[in-house]
């Protein structure tokens, strides 16, 4: 036990009399508040998902929608972009860090396990952009098709395993959803896959919100 | 069934708090005693006697790591302990009927 804390108080327990009506809403109110309380809030980050993809993704389709031929998106749309991403990714460590908080064993090797999988995701990816680049290969794949589907396809199926871990399955089947949007994306040339990977997987992230949102009422 | 077949260790409302809290947790997970400290608002000193019966039923494992100021306890519950709030639960929802 924690040595660092008073225990004087220990021969002062009350051991209160408990009506089992009393019994039985106390245990669902607290098993209600824990379950709120320790969730890795999929939830907040699956509203942040719901809005952030549509209008990042939506920032670069606009500045590459009337180029013909294509040449990628331009500077500013990718200033806005990464932009976008560093404030989504400060808001959602902040609330991962606060309901992890104390939170330790499987979970913690989890993520260490799932963050080695993120870095070697991310970097994975962007380096095969920069070797299709060093191939000469067209614009429309590396700045177009590459970068609007492959990361979020890579990044659906990390999600997926993360869910899979906490037997969370509705996270688990919208981060599948991520990945088949992502694929099936890529068949909408360069400037269109920007769009159909944002607008559709900010769908899939909706849903998932109000599915998450419905089994926080339902409990 | 009356209430006298609910398990006692568990029907007292400091435990049920915390065995429930701990029950939100996944298989393998544990609790730092600060933040359960919190979550079910027990001064320190209740939470440890709480504890110290849980353990010592097996509901409940207790870790402690480091040492001195810098220590950090961790709690989870155990598969006897889980196993024993779900028949808890089984019970109680027996006796509600039978009220």
């Amino acid at each position: 036990m924690s040595e660092s804390h008073d225990s004087n108080e220990s021969s002062s327990v009350e051991e209160e009399t408990l009506d089992p009506r009393d019994a039985a809403v106390l245990l669902s109110e607290t098993k209600r508040k824990a379950s709120v309380g320790l969730e890795l809030n999929s939830l907040v980050l699956s509203v942040l998902g719901s809005f952030a993809l549509p209008i990042g993704f939506g920032i670069i389709w606009w500045s590459v929608r009337h180029q013909h031929p294509y040449q990628g998106p331009t500077v500013d749309a990718i200033g806005l972009f990464y932009l976008l991403i560093l404030v989504i990714d400060v808001v959602a460590v902040t609330t991962l860090r606060r309901t992890s908080r104390g939170v330790g064993g499987q979970y913690k090797k989890n993520r260490r396990m799932l963050a080695g999988m993120g870095g070697v995701g991310l970097i994975g990816t962007f380096t095969i952009m920069g070797a299709l680049e060093h191939a000469h290969v067209s614009n429309v794949v590396v700045y177009g098709i590459y970068p609007a589907t492959v990361p979020l396809l890579v990044g659906g199926l990390i999600g997926a395993v993360a869910a899979s871990q906490r037997e969370d399955w509705t996270v688990y089947f919208a981060a599948l959803c991520i990945s088949v949007v992502a694929a099936g994306a890529a068949f909408a040339g360069p400037a269109g896959a920007w769009a159909v990977s944002g607008f559709g997987c900010g769908a899939v992230f909706l849903v998932c919100a109000g599915v998450k949102l419905y089994q926080r009422h339902a409990r | 069934m009356n209430d006298d077949e609910l398990d006692p260790l568990i029907h007292a409302p400091a435990r049920l708090r915390i065995m429930a809290t701990l029950a939100a947790l996944h298989l393998g997970d544990t609790l730092s005693f600060t933040r359960l400290q919190e979550m079910i608002d027990l001064t320190p000193g209740n939470l440890i006697t709480h504890l110290r019966k849980l353990e010592d039923a097996d509901y409940v494992t207790t870790d402690k790591t480091g040492s001195g100021v810098a220590s950090r306890t961790s709690v989870a519950l155990t598969p006897r302990g889980r196993q024993a709030l779900d028949a808890y639960a089984e019970a109680l929802r027996a006796v509600l009927e039978g009220i």
